[in-house]
């Protein structure tokens, strides 16, 4: 049954969702009258467009499921997911270990981990690409275009 | 004579050494992204945004307005040498480029496309140069009135143009507007939307959106599949001048591309992607040999190659007369000249003369770079093509972390960054285009105010929207695009173009 649910529909019941949770947000900022609009009558304005547009599109999916499409899957046969979630996971890690490891080291290792990623190039390659690209990216914005990054406990 | 002054003035501007090098670093980057597929001019200049903080304010501009009509210059080499276009306006060249360089007609057609774009990206400045001073002072007697009904007709054209469901797209649109208020409210000085989050209390930076949406997103996308090295079409380039039966069958085409790109380039939404694929339907239509097309005519490639560049010229009018950005590319322009504290608008010109003139006078500098750089450096650029992906993608995704951080030294912001990244790969999977939202997220405190006011104003009468005569033309204008797609003749000729771009 839920298979038979196609792309669409299932966007569409997401914004249904949205669309009211902002309204109801909005009305918590207040929204005012129309003489005297507060500061949530937009964004109520935004999520009810947003509401009504999401309700035609799940009418309009509806009509076209009837018509024979259905779920086709986001993720083609011969997607990478594997690649794709450890880049995901690595960007987070950026983000995370920025700080507390410093901007050298972390950039090394990410971008050595993701040149890796691919499997075209080995170990050793991979990480003095990632030193390199380490070295010149804080030569470039660090020192050229003095943007202050984290040092990390060893002081690079 | 003032027209006359001001352009020496905005000469003399452009020629300061500062702003020849910053020209030139922007349109060498533009042709660079331009050639590199995978990277398109929205995600760079994103990513570019908070490097030029650093910068002065005119030079900023001047290398974030180069980087984008390098792109549409550098668009072209990808379409003709691999028939993969470096980005989106350069699609419909690869329909006769490709096809010219398998005949062994690189050359020419390199060189048509070099040419085209340098005649359409100079005549679509002069038509700047004489269209926004009186539309920015016509655009003085706006009252907040019209200024909801312009982002309305604004959202509604893009959204007309965005491929896909309307329905999609509209709602793309609503979603950027409510992104658009998040933070402080300026008229009441109340915080929405930022549950708490200090970085949010400024509400949502355009650059983190940006590359997250356009940059993040695509690398995302790209590395599901395989990322060897591209294979490149070997030919000799030889003869980049073209020859007099190559300008004969080009010059028409060229001129037709010019006028209507440039014009298609001035309306909310329009732009450089859809002005050439009009101009190769509008080539094929009137073409005596329209059966050439698709197997190596050369107007298959001056034509478009001309509109997208006089369109970015014309996109640059409602951006600096009128303060509204007619794509996404001057949405990002338009948060950079905000962040640098200038307000482009009617008043732009009188208040920050130095700025406008500067600016469209670098344009015309630039294409002189562009040309200059495009003929000679054509074997540099088909060897930076070979770089695999598999090189270039962990750099794109560093450039975007480091352009994230450097806005404000903050790791929240990167944070705010990958996240747009996420969502607009799921976007992409779902088929939303980003465009709307981020032309919707820089319009929506502008069209937040201006409602509020609007209605304060006429004591909550809506009718206000409909008596004033430049709000109903707006209005009237934004009613017909949505209604335009239910008439038959209409859909059939939109169905022709989707067609053309698939």
């Amino acid at each position: 049954m839920l298979k038979k649910i196609n792309n669409d529909q299932w966007s569409s019941v997401f914004w249904l969702f949205c669309g009211i949770t902002i309204c109801i947000t909005s009305i918590h900022y207040g929204i005012g009258t129309l003489h005297a609009p507060e500061t949530g009558f937009v964004p109520f304005v935004a999520g009810l467009a947003i509401f009504i547009f999401a309700l035609i599109g799940f009418l309009v999916s509806t009509l076209r499921q009837r018509e024979g499409i259905q779920w086709r899957s986001p993720m083609p046969d011969g997607s990478k997911w594997g690649r794709l979630l450890l880049t995901i996971g690595s960007l987070f890690a950026y983000a995370l270990l920025l700080t507390p490891i410093g901007f050298t080291l972390c950039t090394a290792i990410f971008v050595s981990l993701l040149l890796r990623m691919g499997k075209i190039y080995q170990w050793p390659v991979a990480i003095t690409g990632g030193i390199v690209t380490a070295l010149s990216t804080y030569g470039v914005f660090g020192t050229l275009l003095n943007v202050q990054f984290p040092k990390g406990p060893w002081g690079f | 004579m003032e027209t006359l002054s001001s352009i020496f003035m905005g000469l003399q501007v452009a020629c300061q050494p500062l702003n020849l090098f910053f020209c030139f670093v922007g349109v060498l980057i533009g042709t660079l992204i331009g050639v590199l597929p995978g990277i398109g001019p929205v995600a760079t200049l994103s990513i570019l945004l908070p490097v030029t903080f650093r910068v002065p304010p005119l030079a900023a501009i001047i290398m974030l307005a180069g980087v984008y009509y390098g792109a549409m210059y550098g668009g072209s080499t990808t379409s003709i040498l691999v028939n993969i276009p470096g980005e989106a306006a350069s699609v419909v060249t690869c329909l006769d480029g490709y096809q010219m360089a398998r005949k062994g007609k690189a050359g020419p057609a390199l060189g048509i496309a070099a040419f085209g774009s340098f005649i359409a990206g100079t005549i679509g400045i002069v038509g700047l140069m004489l269209v926004a001073p009186p539309l920015s002072q016509m655009a003085l007697k706006f009252s907040p009135v019209e200024y909801c009904s312009l982002v309305i007709l604004g959202l509604t054209m893009l959204v007309f143009l965005s491929k896909g469901p309307m329905w999609k797209s509209l709602l793309m649109a609503a979603v950027g507007i409510f992104l658009g208020c998040v933070g402080l409210d300026t008229m009441v000085g109340a915080e929405r939307f930022s549950f708490g989050i200090i970085e949010l209390a400024d509400g949502l930076g355009i650059a983190q959106v940006a590359m997250g949406l356009f940059g993040i997103s695509e690398v995302l996308l790209n590395i599901e599949y395989s990322m060897g090295g591209r294979s490149i079409f070997e030919t000799k380039i030889k003869n980049l001048l073209p020859s007099l039966k190559d300008w004969a069958d080009s010059i028409f085409p060229i001129l037709r591309g010019t006028v209507l790109g440039f014009f298609l380039g001035i309306l909310p939404g329009g732009g450089a992607v859809i002005s050439s694929f009009i101009s190769y339907a509008v080539e094929k239509k009137i073409s005596k040999h329209s059966e050439k097309f698709g197997q190596g005519a050369i107007e298959g490639v001056a034509g478009p190659e001309a509109a997208n560049n006089s369109a970015s010229a014309g996109a640059f009018i409602p951006l600096l007369t009128l303060g509204i950005p007619s794509n996404a590319v001057t949405a990002i322009l338009l948060g950079a000249m905000i962040v640098f504290g200038m307000q482009p608008g009617p008043l732009l010109i009188q208040k920050n003369p130095d700025l406008f003139w500067g600016t469209v006078m670098s344009m015309y500098v630039g294409n002189i770079m562009l040309l200059v750089l495009n003929l000679p450096l054509i074997g540099i650029w088909v060897k930076i093509l070979k770089v695999p992906y598999s090189i270039l993608f962990p750099l794109i995704l560093l450039f975007c972390l480091i352009g994230a951080y450097s806005i404000n030294n903050n790791v929240v912001e990167m944070v705010i960054m990958i996240i747009f990244g996420v969502i607009g790969y799921i976007f992409k999977k779902f088929e939303y285009e980003a465009a709307p939202l981020i032309l919707a997220l820089v319009l929506g405190p502008m069209f937040d105010v201006a409602f509020r006011r609007s209605l304060m104003l006429s004591s909550g009468d809506f009718t206000v929207f409909f008596t004033r005569p430049i709000s109903l033309a707006l209005l009237g204008s934004a009613f017909l695009i949505l209604v335009f797609p239910l008439l038959p003749w209409f859909k059939k000729k939109r169905e022709r173009i989707e067609k053309l771009k698939e």
